[in-house]
């Protein structure tokens, strides 16, 4: 049955060869894309190449032995790949490999149920080999691969193939944005998959596809992140190394480990063991691990040096903090950039792109800074970027753009941070906010209101609903007196959307000055569509 | 013989009535308009000289006492006391300090009796530590005592202060940070902080309320942090209404031990033109 697939060939270390080097192909060939995917546990950009190495490692020493049997080759590729296994998921691969190699050996041409063997195995290998296993990571797309093979028992070797590949696709992306967690420090992702589990299958779809199985590939560019990371907080080393170690003292030397870095992995059913680790201090973790037994093979890389996300280069001159205030009418963007705000122009109704403010936000010189989103539905947005900058960036949640001001009026980059960050959120917090939109049933085309019955105007104090009524003054008057019961300012800002002419904006400012003289407006015109007018006291 | 005689320049704001009362010699900084040189505050009026900065900018300057004046009247000084401490304006807003060190260095025998102390501070800041120390002296207090008092408020003083014209201090280049204000499209009235020395943008206010607004809130924090009474300081440039409203904002809701209402002096009031009020208190 098995060799059904392969009739045509005309010997079996010939289709081992094909597999193999499929494998190692397809991994070679997208290695920079499953790079950009790396996330996990450390952002540097190198699974793809280190999955690539590992099976290159493996296929040289399959190579290296002339062909005696399918377990023979497949053992001797597991063994390479374990020696020249690169990174996390390099070792976790070489493990796997192992794993199912093991399952194949036995009496009598290798099958279905022998590859099962070697699947469950291989989940418990990678399990194993993992001090603290994470799911979301390749991990998960082994084990949830071998669990869902096993009903695939009664199936033909190519449907069986056919299901790993398929079962694992299927993993990866049910487990999509488990690994966004993981990244304290750093910028967060959203709904990333993890670059080891995306090597797998793609390891697997060259497999497949060079003995014909058919695949349905996935369109990784979806994939891609497309945002960078602000830093890497973690370890500065990734060290590899194998230790001769008896295996009785395995426990206590993974003990040792837990306290010299982290992501850690020890791997290999005999000795020597390989490990790999991310330490501040090789020196101090051979030193403490050649107690257990002699060491080879060391290798250690700087983590960042391969980093495809190295941050971009800050531009503009230092600051100790930058805000960067949320805008989306010139007239107001103007304002901010004059009260020394960096602005970030959105368009109502949506949201500014995650990569978009990540970016923004790296490209700024400066030690932290303040966000004012300007907008209720923008707050959240902001949040999010803030959390992934763990205290770098703060969120003044400004639900309008005069609250956006009035934090600005504290904002100078010259004093003590922390007491003009606490300035600039006592100011926003100090301004009652409300703002008027109109709509005209009659004229969806039209943008501005006028005093004809045909509009219907609605003024909003926060959530609430304030005043409806075709005559816009009124509605304004009910949004200033429910700002007045309140908050006891007479400090009334007024900015005029688009749609407000300066007809409407003479009537507005004459009937508050006559009905509540005590307020003192301040009024200044924006070009945004969204709304007609925003009105905030103090 | 006193003990001590108090010393200060002009930029101090003091009131000509507490001059007296408080026995402080002020050292008159010098107005010069059109190549004619003014004793502060002696020789021509504050009107005068701003209707003269008004029509001709260029044309008008400041300058740090003379070096015969300071000689001359710290002579005067030392015939009537022991010591003499001589409180300048900030060494960072004027070479006054120097100037004075150039003066006692010609006293010979008698320098070691002038203690200057740079106050870190100018306007009615410096003239509220002045004032303290003119009134230890005055108690009879021996001059460490004097000294320490003197330092003691320096430390404790805070001076706020609203532009409402940018354009004088734009042109005056005293103020750095100053360019980095735009007020084109708002009626931004810049307050300033006197910090470590110098003058520091603290707020941008979008209406003069609110910036006088924001200087008294700061007045009446320090009021409720220290739990007693503040003294407390106006001064304005021909803005009387303006120091008025900002006195009443403060005393509606800080108890003042003492308060007064000074001119600022044209030396300063050169490089923040008309309109300016602030308060300083401790």
């Amino acid at each position: 049955m098995y060799y059904s697939i392969a009739m045509a060939l005309s010997d079996t270390r010939q289709i081992i060869r094909i597999v193999v080097e499929g494998a190692v192909e397809s991994l070679h060939m997208q290695r920079e894309m499953i790079n950009s995917l790396n996330l996990f546990p450390v952002p540097d950009g190198d699974t793809g190449t280190n999955m690539y190495l590992t099976m290159a490692g493996g296929l040289r020493e399959m190579e290296k032995t002339p062909f005696s049997s399918i377990e023979q080759a497949l053992h001797d590729f597991a063994l390479g790949a374990l020696k020249e296994s690169r990174g996390n998921s390099g070792v976790i691969l070489a493990q796997l490999l192992e794993g199912i190699s093991s399952g194949l050996s036995g009496p009598g041409s290798p099958g279905v149920q022998e590859l099962l063997n070697g699947f469950r195995n291989g989940a418990k290998l990678v399990y194993s080999a993992v001090q603290n296993p994470v799911e979301g990571t390749i991990l998960t797309v082994v084990r949830e691969m071998a669990e869902g093979l096993e009903s695939y028992g009664e199936s033909s070797l190519e449907e069986f193939l056919a299901g790993a590949y398929t079962l694992a696709c299927q993993s990866l992306l049910r487990n999509r944005g488990l690994l966004d967690k993981y990244t304290p420090g750093r910028i967060t992702p959203v709904d990333s998959i993890d670059a080891g589990g995306a090597g797998l299958v793609i390891a697997f779809e060259g497999a497949l596809s060079s003995i014909g199985i058919p695949v349905d590939k996935l369109d990784w560019s979806k994939f891609i992140p497309r945002y960078r990371f602000s830093d890497y907080c973690g370890p500065r080393w990734d060290l590899r190394f194998l230790v001769d170690c008896a295996s009785n003292k395995l426990g206590e030397l993974k003990a040792e480990l837990n306290d010299l870095g982290d992501s850690i992995v020890l791997a290999g059913s005999t000795s020597p063991y390989t490990i790999h680790i991310h330490t501040n201090d090789p020196e101090e973790v051979l030193n403490a691990i050649s107690s257990y037994g002699s060491i080879s093979g060391i290798e250690a890389s700087e983590m960042l040096d391969a980093h495809p996300f190295s941050n971009p280069e800050p531009q503009g001159k230092y600051r100790h903090t930058t805000v960067i205030a949320y805008s989306s009418g010139e007239g107001m963007q103007s304002a901010f950039r004059e009260m020394g705000a960096e602005v970030l122009e959105i368009r109502p109704e949506a949201q500014i792109e995650m990569g978009v403010l990540l970016d923004t936000v790296n490209r700024l010189n400066s030690a932290s800074v303040v966000i004012l989103p300007n907008c209720p539905n923008m707050v959240r947005n902001a949040n999010d970027v803030a959390q992934s900058f763990s205290g770098k960036v703060t969120v003044i949640p400004t639900e309008s753009p005069i609250q956006g001001l009035a934090a600005m009026e504290e904002y100078f980059d010259n004093g003590n941070p922390g007491e003009i960050l606490e300035n600039m959120k006592r100011a926003a917090a100090a301004v009652e906010t409300g703002y008027i939109v109109g709509e005209n049933a009659h004229s969806p085309d039209r943008e501005g209101p006028s005093s004809d019955n045909t509009f219907t105007f609605s003024g909003r104090v926060g959530n609430s609903l304030i005043s409806e009524d075709g005559n816009l003054v009124r509605v304004v008057i009910s949004v200033c007196e429910s700002l007045r019961d309140k908050r006891s300012g007479s400090a009334l800002t007024l900015i005029a959307g688009k749609g407000l002419d300066e007809t409407d904006r003479n009537e507005i400012s004459a009937g508050i000055s006559e009905l509540i003289p005590e307020f003192e407006q301040e009024w200044y015109k924006d070009n945004s569509s969204g709304w007609l007018l925003h009105v905030g006291l103090e | 013989m006193k003990k001590v005689s108090i010393v200060t320049g002009s930029t101090a704001c003091i009131p000509a009535e507490f001059e007296h009362e408080y026995e402080i010699s002020v050292v008159p900084f010098m107005l010069i308009i059109k190549d004619k040189s003014y004793r502060d505050n002696i020789d021509i009026t504050i009107e005068e000289f701003y209707k003269a900065l008004e029509e001709d900018y260029a044309m008008t300057s400041t300058s740090v006492p003379s070096l015969g004046s300071l000689v001359e009247i710290l002579e005067k000084e030392l015939k009537e006391a022991e010591r003499i401490l001589y409180i300048t304006i900030s060494s960072t807003m004027s070479g006054e300090y120097d100037a004075a060190s150039s003066a006692v260095d010609k006293l010979n025998k008698d320098r070691d009796r002038i203690v200057l102390l740079d106050s870190r501070m100018a306007a009615t800041g410096q003239g509220q530590i002045a004032m303290e120390a003119a009134m230890a002296a005055k108690r009879g207090e021996d001059f460490q005592s004097v000294l320490e008092i003197a330092k003691q408020t320096a430390s404790e003083v805070k001076l706020h202060a609203m532009i409402d014209n940018l354009e004088y201090l734009k042109r005056s280049g005293r103020v750095s940070a100053i360019s980095a204000l735009a007020v084109n499209t708002l009626n931004i009235k810049p307050v300033f902080q006197f910090i470590d020395g110098e003058a520091k943008p603290v707020a941008k206010p979008r209406s003069k309320k609110k910036a006088l607004e924001r200087i008294a809130r700061e007045a009446i924090e320090t009021f409720r942090k220290k739990g007693r009474p503040i003294n407390l300081a106006l001064f304005h440039v021909l803005a009387e209404d303006d120091a008025k409203f900002l006195e009443n904002k403060i005393r509606a809701e800080a108890e003042c031990e003492s308060s007064f209402t000074a001119h600022f002096t044209p030396v300063m009031g050169k490089h923040t033109g008309p309109g300016l009020v602030g308060a300083s208190f401790y």
